[in-house]
């Protein structure tokens, strides 16, 4: 279930006396922006200059603690967008970085790290009438014989050369935040979101963009294993169980056999022609099923 | 997958077994492990899953490589050049240990 949230009164962020155990970066100064530290009921999230987020220990409850000044929107943001996924993750829930889109035959994930391009594909498939489903936190619930997709926050987050490629002004976008300079877009007509939890129809692992074709290639369930591992949200992995957990699910993931590497031009004009190979694979699966 | 190491100290009369920490897992006829110690994984190719399991047996690498030249079409000194090599990755990333 979501964890329940709790906004406190704005308060300056004091130094900490204990040093983080993990810690995000900017890729481009190298600059922390947001540090890991253990607490005793839980753990604490400190997004610099931003707010802290306080993370009970199983992950059902979160107090959000603003720094004084930042507006309700670039708070919910951090919340939704980066504290959610982890504090499920602590739920023992399959959080990956991926979007996704609904298809008749269920749900296909679009599994990358930051900037290959998953909220630009997801998008433009939503833009062609294929339902949002997820922009980024794919969350995921083991069911038999798989895998289902539940549908997380009903936007997707684009830097402004895709979204003025894939909508100009069609959309209106949502309210700022403060620390990103990518633009929300609301789910809503001309976006349509999937509000049902479907199943995993396929994962596409994202490539580097290097090729000058649409590839779609098969991965062992080792390789799927191992990719799946590489792009899950794990907030603390420092207890045995939880990381023996999350071993299991990632296994389950891989023995699934639907997962593919995709790759292709990061082209906005290429876009129809990735969607419409997509389209065809997942026909030849469904039709191979 | 696992970092390239020189062999020194790997004898064929060892006993190398899976690391207590690392977890392993047959999937689709190759092993993944996860390091709970390191919190890495790891994957391993179908002739290492195999061997991987004959250290979980606890066989000495002299039994291992003849049993691999028995199920494998190769020359005996490749496979145990290859059995040494992986059993030295194995043990530099704390997946295996020698008794």
């Amino acid at each position: 279930m979501d964890p329940s949230l709790t906004i406190a009164p704005a308060q300056v962020q004091q130094a900490l006396a204990a040093p983080p155990f993990n810690h995000w970066t900017e890729p481009a100064s190298g600059a922390t922006w947001c540090s890991f530290h253990r607490e005793p009921a839980g753990w604490r999230l400190r997004f610099v200059d931003l707010a802290d987020f306080l993370v009970s220990a199983d992950g059902l409850a979160v107090t959000a603690c603003p720094t004084p000044g930042l507006d309700a929107a670039t708070l919910e943001h951090l919340f939704l967008n980066q504290v959610l996924p982890l504090a499920l993750s602590t739920q023992g829930k399959p959080v990956f970085h991926a979007s996704a889109v609904a298809l008749p035959a269920g749900t296909i994930a679009f599994v990358a790290a930051s900037g290959r391009g998953k909220s630009t594909l997801a998008t433009h498939f939503a833009l062609h009438g294929a339902a949002l489903v997820s922009d980024d936190g794919l969350l995921l619930e083991a069911v038999a014989g798989g895998f289902r997709v539940h549908p997380s926050h009903p936007s997707v987050r684009l830097w402004e050369d895709s979204r003025a490629a894939l909508v100009g002004t069609r959309l209106e976008p949502g309210p700022p935040v403060s620390y990103s300079h990518k633009t929300r877009l609301l789910a809503g007509e001309g976006l349509p979101y999937c509000r049902d939890a479907l199943p995993l129809a396929g994962a596409y692992f994202l490539g580097t963009g290097d090729s000058d074709r649409v590839r779609i290639e098969p991965m062992s369930p080792a390789e799927a294993t191992l990719a799946w591992a590489s792009h899950a949200f794990l907030l603390d992995v420092g207890e045995k169980q939880r990381l023996a957990g999350h071993f299991a699910q990632v296994t389950a993931l891989g023995v699934l056999g639907c997962a593919w590497r995709l790759d292709y031009p990061r082209n906005y004009a290429r876009l129809p022609e990735v969607r419409d190979a997509l389209l065809a694979h997942q026909d030849a699966v469904d039709g191979a099923g | 997958m696992m970092p390239e190491v020189s062999v020194p100290n790997v004898a064929l009369s060892d006993v190398f077994r899976p690391s207590a920490d690392v977890l392993s897992q047959d999937v689709g006829g190759e092993a993944v492990l996860l390091d709970l110690a390191s919190e890495t994984y790891f994957g391993l190719d179908p002739i290492g899953t195999r061997i991987w399991q004959l250290l979980g047996e606890g066989h000495t690498l002299q039994s291992i490589r003849d049993r691999l030249a028995s199920e494998y079409d190769a020359p005996a000194a490749r496979i145990e050049a290859d059995l040494i090599a992986l059993v030295a990755q194995l043990r530099a990333a704390g997946l295996a240990t020698s008794d």
